[in-house]
């Protein structure tokens, strides 16, 4: 009897456990979509390639993070390899303005629909939709605080990013739109640290080296603003020369609420990255129109307003 | 020798290279790039001045400040993009009521002597007379450098232009007539007063 028992409930649990598999088997896979980004060595792309891939999941999409590593060869592959595999569409941080574009053209002769993110690429009629951060409007604006905090006489150094990207000459003219205005402010060193933390530390300490009397130090993203606070702080020079940065990241916006650095521009990743999701699922719904740029608001961060920002983005 | 007589017939005929000067290429080269400067000074004559008429009244958007200062963006405002800051496209006249080698202080309603709207004299900076008429989009043009030397060469017709001609009847008591642009960021700090950048001003 109780043989029997035993054996008429695994038959049940058998069922059961074919009836699962089958009723998962009968469900359709959930479509697919890539979150391709430039770099995840910056906390900063981090929070944007984690916030596009939880509003396509929360969108009803399989969403994969792959990573450029800052290289557009890379880039390529993850390319080749996301049209092979069947995804439905792209949410792109580009590694190239440039460069980038085949990579696009590639997707989109296959029927794949590209959303950039915050980097654009140099074309119109490439990418869908690109979703950018105005970063010559933000450092308009951190120009005038620079000059208002630096004075009109000083001098100053500045930090850029990845020669190959637009933004790194969008962040870089906009501030020199200001600052160049006044002759008193030297520019005695402009020197590329790449967007990365680790190369903008050794180049602040060459610079400090040569220019000891530095006043301040214009980075183009936060991480080379740690970096750059770093060599003073080893320099023992915090007090001395102001840092301004950009991007609205975490670790820099906490150093302005304590007074260690001056500003930094916040751009709105999360923002920036749920919209493009949500714009990648209007497209799979049928949706075809889409202005080409879409800037997005890049706001001041000074010790006067530091309290209203936080974790990439602003506090309700 | 008749090889390198047919050889030397050949390549007269159908040189293998071409000199050119590198004056010649710089300048061809220069002829194909966009020139902002160019493009904002017939922008400015031909399609900003001109839609001066439909700028908003600045005295409506001055009440409407004064009594629900969260509506105007709704109303009067245009927004680029995504985020909280917006534009005004304004035209209105008033006297002066404060001036200084800094700026002009204007008001339009009778009431009270504080400037409602703040002419900045001296540099010209952001992108208010380029997007706050709606006239130009982003998408436009194939890189955003580009669409941003547009600003900076607006903001210098500003700066050369129209600055000048309001340092002499910015004089307090004196009526002006005024159309332009501003850009409202944080409504607590840009909208008491509205700093406006000028692309048209008169004695009234």
């Amino acid at each position: 009897m109780k043989t029997n028992l035993r054996a008429s409930s695994g038959a049940v649990a058998l069922a059961a456990a074919c009836l699962f598999v089958l009723t998962a088997a009968a469900q359709p896979a959930k479509p697919k979509v890539a979150v391709v980004i430039s770099t995840l060595n910056n906390p900063w792309f981090v929070v944007l390639g984690d916030s596009a891939k939880t509003r396509a999941t929360e969108l009803g999409y399989d969403a994969t993070v792959f990573d450029s590593q800052n290289d557009t060869s890379k880039e390529a592959a993850h390319f080749e390899n996301v049209i092979a595999a069947g995804y439905r569409a792209i949410l792109f941080n580009p590694t190239d303005a440039d460069g980038s574009i085949a990579n696009v053209l590639k997707a989109k002769k296959a029927g794949i629909p590209v959303f950039c993110i915050d980097r654009e690429i140099n074309s119109t009629n490439a990418a869908t939709a690109q979703m950018l951060s105005d970063n010559y409007s933000g450092c308009v604006a951190l120009g005038q605080y620079f000059v208002k905090t630096v004075g009109r006489e000083g001098q100053y150094a500045e930090l850029l990013g990845l020669v190959g990207d637009n933004n790194t000459w969008n962040r870089s003219r906009g501030c020199h739109s200001v600052v160049d205005r006044f002759p008193g402010l030297k520019l005695v060193a402009q020197q590329t640290a790449e967007f990365d933390r680790a190369k903008a530390l050794e180049v602040m300490e060459s610079i400090l080296q040569k220019h000891p009397d530095l006043d301040a130090v214009f980075c183009g993203n936060d991480a080379m603003a740690m970096g750059a606070y770093q060599a003073l702080v080893s320099a023992g020079k915090t007090g001395q020369v102001k840092v301004f940065g950009f991007d609205g990241a975490d670790d820099v916006v906490k150093l302005i609420a304590e007074g260690k650095t001056a500003a930094t521009g916040m751009q709105f990743p999360k923002v920036m990255a749920q919209k493009a999701a949500e714009f990648a699922d209007e497209y799979l719904k049928g949706n075809r129109d889409f202005q080409q740029k879409i800037p997005v608001t890049v706001e001041l961060v000074t010790p006067a307003n530091v309290h209203k920002y936080g974790d990439y983005g602003r506090k309700n | 020798m008749v090889g390198v007589a047919v050889l030397a017939v050949l390549c007269a005929v159908f040189p293998p290279f071409h000199v050119r000067s590198l004056k010649t290429v710089r300048g061809a080269l220069a002829s194909q790039q966009f020139n902002a400067v160019d493009f904002a000074s017939g922008f400015w004559t031909e399609e900003l001045l001109p839609a001066a008429d439909r700028a908003t009244d600045a005295l409506v958007v001055v009440e409407r400040i004064a009594v629900d200062p969260h509506a105007v963006r709704e109303h009067f405002g245009r927004t680029v993009g995504v985020g909280r800051s917006y534009f005004l496209f304004l035209r209105g006249r008033g006297p002066v009521v404060s001036a200084d080698e800094t700026c002009v202080g204007l008001r339009l309603t009778p009431d009270g002597d504080e400037a409602q709207i703040l002419i900045e004299l001296g540099f010209v900076f952001g992108n208010s007379v380029r997007d706050a008429t709606g006239l130009i989009s982003a998408s436009s043009y194939p890189n955003a450098q580009e669409f941003n030397e547009i600003s900076a060469a607006l903001n210098g017709i500003v700066e050369t232009n129209v600055l000048p001609r309001l340092q002499p009847i910015a004089k307090v008591g004196h009526r002006i007539r005024f159309v332009g642009c501003a850009e409202i960021g944080d409504e607590d700090l840009d909208l008491k007063p509205l700093k406006l950048v000028p692309i048209l001003v008169e004695p009234d």
